[in-house]
């Protein structure tokens, strides 16, 4: 490979502590919530991110923002080692690195106006004066297909998808290079995400930056990722082209995850064969010594319990975590 | 796709290109509470009435009229005299610019102490929250009025004006621990929103996360209960001066006049009556405003939504 | 042809806010067979839930008003019944499971109570007959070792077997119809697919009938066998789940399956998307609802709001235009 990535993250872990005791609080045991999770991401790429709730998506993605202290490991953006920056420095990474948030309701200060928090990222780097940010706010309104005549409303005054296109705005303002996207639609109406998917898509086509997409919707991060790393109890257990991932999945938690998603049409659904998961996922403070997925694998073997998979190549850019395999 | 985004806007609304702001919409649902309005009018009238005193009466607060000592409320004297025979009205007028004042710019500073201190210790969390609040803690522990009574007898001598200097900051630091505490429980609660977070990630530092997305957001509480501050401090401003530590005469607050007219209650009622009658309509507008406030602020009603 | 169990015909119900009337239901019918599933589809504010809190008097009465319309079950109108009766109902012949069990469950008393309260109160069992079908009732929706979690309190759950724990509780007094309000959308995909499989097995061994209400076209279409499909307070196309499906009729339905990425779509297919927002129920615009975001409306849909007419049998759908042939409907 002759491009360095543009994001490239090394064995990453973000470790939770867990206090006990009443006079002298004492570190006990922890959460590893992000337990040495690699990947990378290339300039114009979509990533996509998935997994169920508690598998540590959201906490790798605030690691790489640096809102989350990590244990372990390497955060490369831009050729520059940003795991551990603080204030200043790390103030400085968001220049190029922005977030669309899940919540539109939540993520927007319901005291500024619209103006206000669309150009919030450029007076915080004091970009431009006052009239060219506010010429710059009426350009981004229009680029994500918002009417600039609403320049000085207020959040409370728009629907949650008008929300999210002044979430994404805002992320645009400073023409970053990377955005994050946490679960960017599963809070807006059914009718209304294809709006929000498509505008994310035409967005890229035409600033050309990269995506990290995070979701637990498999449907949704496979439709618009290149590539897709599938997450579980902190590890990365499968990783590849979006195309292989449903055609070819290899790991058994991702085929357990593929084949647990409905899919609108009865009779593909009379078709396929579900795979019920067993057995319950262990706490997220028990030390695991063998594979995550084992106490509800349906392939599970006794090497499963003891020993630990790596995440190896097993077809050229198809990664996954299994013994099995 | 533009197309369609064309309509998604227009079918918002029509023409207007200026929004709303909560504030805009507490500010209606308040006029559309008829007891906050009516104190608030009634608060306004008694503030106009202290302010233009001067040329409501013909009389000076300390002009003396000894041969109209005691005099009953009649026409030359529509509230009576005291025992000097300085028109009540006018001592009461003059005497309400002094507790007013005292009401709000002690309020004033226990707002100013209070909300920087408790976003300043919830905003930053930890260790410092928790010496800052344990401090506070302390203090809290303390007699504070006390510690007023104190300082008004330390400094008996000082200038009648540096006096109420004095009694407005000691005031205000009296009221501001329980605002700290207010506020900081409310940083608390906003560090945890979401758009904080999205304006960590837009490049904002911890002073302007504080100053435009925090204090914003907690002002609402904030007003509510400075709200109800002011009638607390005009009380304790009352309380002093019943014991004679608060404003020195000839000056008079309502505090002092209702002390006065105390010691002839029997004979001449009206010298009591009508300065603790003047409190008394304040402190229940400012309450009737204060629910008001409360009422038209909750954040429930439109923040979840 | 046996009488249906639950027969909701011309359903209205309004809220009167300060803001305006809330037209919630409007005019909503539908039967369900002994025994059968159905699913009720639609965006939130569509008047899904509300349908069913409306019939069970369960909306808060005001601002809420039940308008119109009948509610049979068993023959009988649950809108004439007076509130004892209709707390009789509810819960023993009819139950319902919601979103979030930790709402319906109470956090401060054992599971064990609280499965045996009702039908030792209900049907008068005594406390051994009401033990022994909860524990009977916790095995099959497959809570391990339900002797040792039976005295647990509600919170000892995780949410996948908390859900479990209100399917059982829900099923103990036997009843005809077992309404599940969004069961699963607080779930991960792959316990979904346990409690899905769950609802389907208990329909089929105990044969409760099933209203299955949800947002996600991909769980109905697994699980139900006649689908209505609510857009603002109306049902706009009713049907069995394969032809829906195979051929929707109304242009909402037709644009919303369109729009959703499926996991079996060619990738980097563009998403058809439905312009415009969800309604709003105070200011429906003059005709049918949908109009501002309808790709296929004629000057007839900003007019005249379309009935819900039966267009095969058992199909039903409200809309002027047949969007096979894109003309419109000769009615």
């Amino acid at each position: 490979m002759s491009v360095s990535p543009l994001l490239s993250l090394r064995d990453v872990k973000v470790h939770f502590p867990i206090r006990t005791g009443f006079i002298r609080r004492r570190i006990t045991g922890c959460i590893r919530a992000v337990n040495g999770v690699s990947f990378d991401i290339e300039k114009g790429e979509t990533l996509g991110l998935v997994g169920e709730s508690g598998c540590g998506k959201t906490t790798a993605a605030k690691a790489i923002l640096g809102l989350e202290k990590t244990a372990a490991g390497e955060i490369t953006f831009d050729g520059k080692n940003i795991a551990g920056l603080r204030g200043e420095n790390l103030r400085m990474i968001y220049k190029d690195l922005q977030v669309i948030y899940q919540d539109p309701y939540a993520s927007l200060n319901p005291r500024m106006t619209v103006l206000q928090i669309v150009t919030e990222p450029l007076a915080c780097f004091n970009v431009m004066n006052a009239r060219e940010r506010q010429t710059r706010a009426e350009e981004l309104l229009e680029t994500v297909g918002l009417d600039p005549r609403y320049i000085r409303r207020y959040p409370h005054e728009f629907s949650g998808g008008q929300r999210q296109r002044i979430g994404i705005a805002r992320a645009l303002a400073l023409n970053p290079s990377l955005i994050i996207c946490d679960e960017p639609v599963s809070a807006l109406d059914v009718s209304i995400r294809a709006q929000i998917i498509n505008l994310l898509e035409d967005l890229q086509n035409k600033y050309h930056f990269s995506y990290l997409f995070i979701a637990h919707d498999l449907s949704v991060v496979r439709h618009i990722s290149n590539r897709v790393a599938v997450m579980y109890l902190g590890k990365i257990v499968e990783l590849a082209d979006s195309k292989d991932i449903y055609a070819s999945p290899a790991h058994p938690y991702t085929k357990a995850l593929l084949s647990a998603i409905p899919i609108p049409d009865p009779e593909v659904e009379a078709k396929r064969r579900r795979i019920i998961l067993t057995g319950d996922v262990p706490g997220p403070d028990s030390e695991i010594p063998g594979c995550a997925f084992a106490s509800r694998c349906p392939s599970k073997i006794d090497r499963c319990e003891k020993e630990s998979p790596a995440l190896r190549e097993i077809a050229p850019g198809h990664y996954a975590a299994c013994l099995l395999i | 796709m533009t197309n369609e985004n064309k309509k998604n806007s227009a079918a918002a609304d029509v023409q207007p290109v200026k929004g709303t702001s909560l504030w805009k919409d507490a500010w209606r649902r308040l006029l559309k509470n008829r007891m906050a309005v009516a104190g608030g009018a009634l608060l306004i009238l008694i503030a106009c009435a202290a302010i233009l005193a001067p040329a409501l009466t013909p009389y000076a607060f300390d002009e003396i009229h000894l041969s109209d000592g005691n005099h009953p409320p009649s026409g030359d004297y529509p509230l009576g005299a005291d025992h000097l025979g300085r028109d009540l009205l006018t001592r009461i007028l003059y005497g309400g610019r002094v507790s007013l004042a005292v009401g709000i710019v002690a309020t004033f500073v226990s707002i100013i102490i209070g909300v920087s201190y408790g976003a300043a210790a919830g905003y930053l969390g930890g260790r410092a929250d928790n010496i800052m609040m344990r401090f506070v803690d302390i203090l809290y522990g303390l007699p504070f009025m006390f510690l007023v009574i104190l300082m008004m007898v330390i400094f008996h001598n000082a200038p009648a004006e540096k006096k109420l200097y004095l009694l407005f900051i000691g005031l205000g630091a009296v009221q501001w621990l329980t605002m700290s505490r207010i506020t900081r429980g409310q940083t608390l609660s906003i560090k945890t929103k979401e758009y904080i977070m999205a304006a960590r990630t837009s490049g904002a530092g911890a002073f302007r996360i504080v100053s435009r997305h925090v204090i914003p957001n907690l002002l609402g509480p904030v007003i509510v209960y400075a709200t109800l501050t002011v009638p607390a401090v005009m009380l304790e401003e009352a309380f002093l001066s019943f014991l004679g530590l608060g404003v020195q005469a000839p000056m008079a607050s309502w505090g002092s006049l209702a002390s006065d007219g105390r010691q002839s209650l029997d004979t001449y009622p009206w010298q009591m009556i009508f300065p603790g009658l003047a409190l008394a309509i304040t402190l229940f507008s400012l309450n009737f405003l204060g629910d008001g406030l409360r009422d038209a602020l909750d954040p429930q009603m439109k923040d979840q939504k | 042809m046996a009488e249906p169990v639950l027969s909701v015909q011309n359903l209205v119900t309004r809220f009167h806010t300060a803001d305006g009337v809330v037209r919630a239901v409007d005019g909503v019918s539908f039967d369900l067979m002994p025994g059968g599933s159905l699913g009720i589809v639609g965006e939130s504010g569509c008047g899904k839930s509300v349908t069913h809190l409306s019939f069970l008097g369960l909306i808060p009465q005001p601002p809420g008003k039940i308008e119109g319309g009948k509610a049979l079950f068993n023959g009988r109108d649950l809108l004439a019944m007076k509130p004892g009766d209709l707390r009789r109902i509810r819960g023993n012949d009819i139950a319902v499971i919601f979103q979030d069990p930790m709402t319906s469950l109470n956090p401060v008393l054992k599971i064990s109570l609280q499965m045996t309260e009702g039908l030792m109160i209900h049907k008068g069992a005594s406390r051994a007959e009401a033990e022994a079908r909860a524990l009977e009732l916790l095995r099959a929706v497959g809570i391990p070792s339900p002797e040792k979690r039976f005295h647990d309190y509600p919170h000892q759950f995780s949410g996948g077997m908390r859900q479990r724990v209100m399917i059982a509780m829900a099923l103990m007094c036997e009843p005809a119809v077992l309404i599940a309000d969004e069961p699963t959308t607080a779930l991960d995909v792959t316990i979904q697919a346990q409690i899905l499989e769950l609802i389907q097995k208990m329909r089929k061994e105990m044969g409760v009938a099933v209203i299955l209400i949800t947002h996600d076209l991909g769980v109905v279409a697994s699980v139900c066998e006649d689908i209505l499909v609510m857009y603002a307070g109306r049902v706009v196309e009713s049907a069995e789940t394969g032809p829906l499906f195979a051929r929707p009729l109304h242009p909402y339905t037709f644009s919303l399956l369109r729009s959703i990425p499926r996991l079996d779509a060619e990738q980097k297919e563009r998403l058809f998307s439905i312009p415009g927002l969800p309604p709003d129920l105070i200011h429906n615009p003059p005709g049918c609802s949908f109009n501002p975001r309808c790709p296929f409306a004629v000057k007839r849909c900003f007019r005249e709001e379309p009935p819900l007419t039966e267009i095969e049998p058992g199909r039903k759908v409200a809309c002027w235009v047949d969007i096979e042939s894109k003309k419109e409907r000769a009615t």
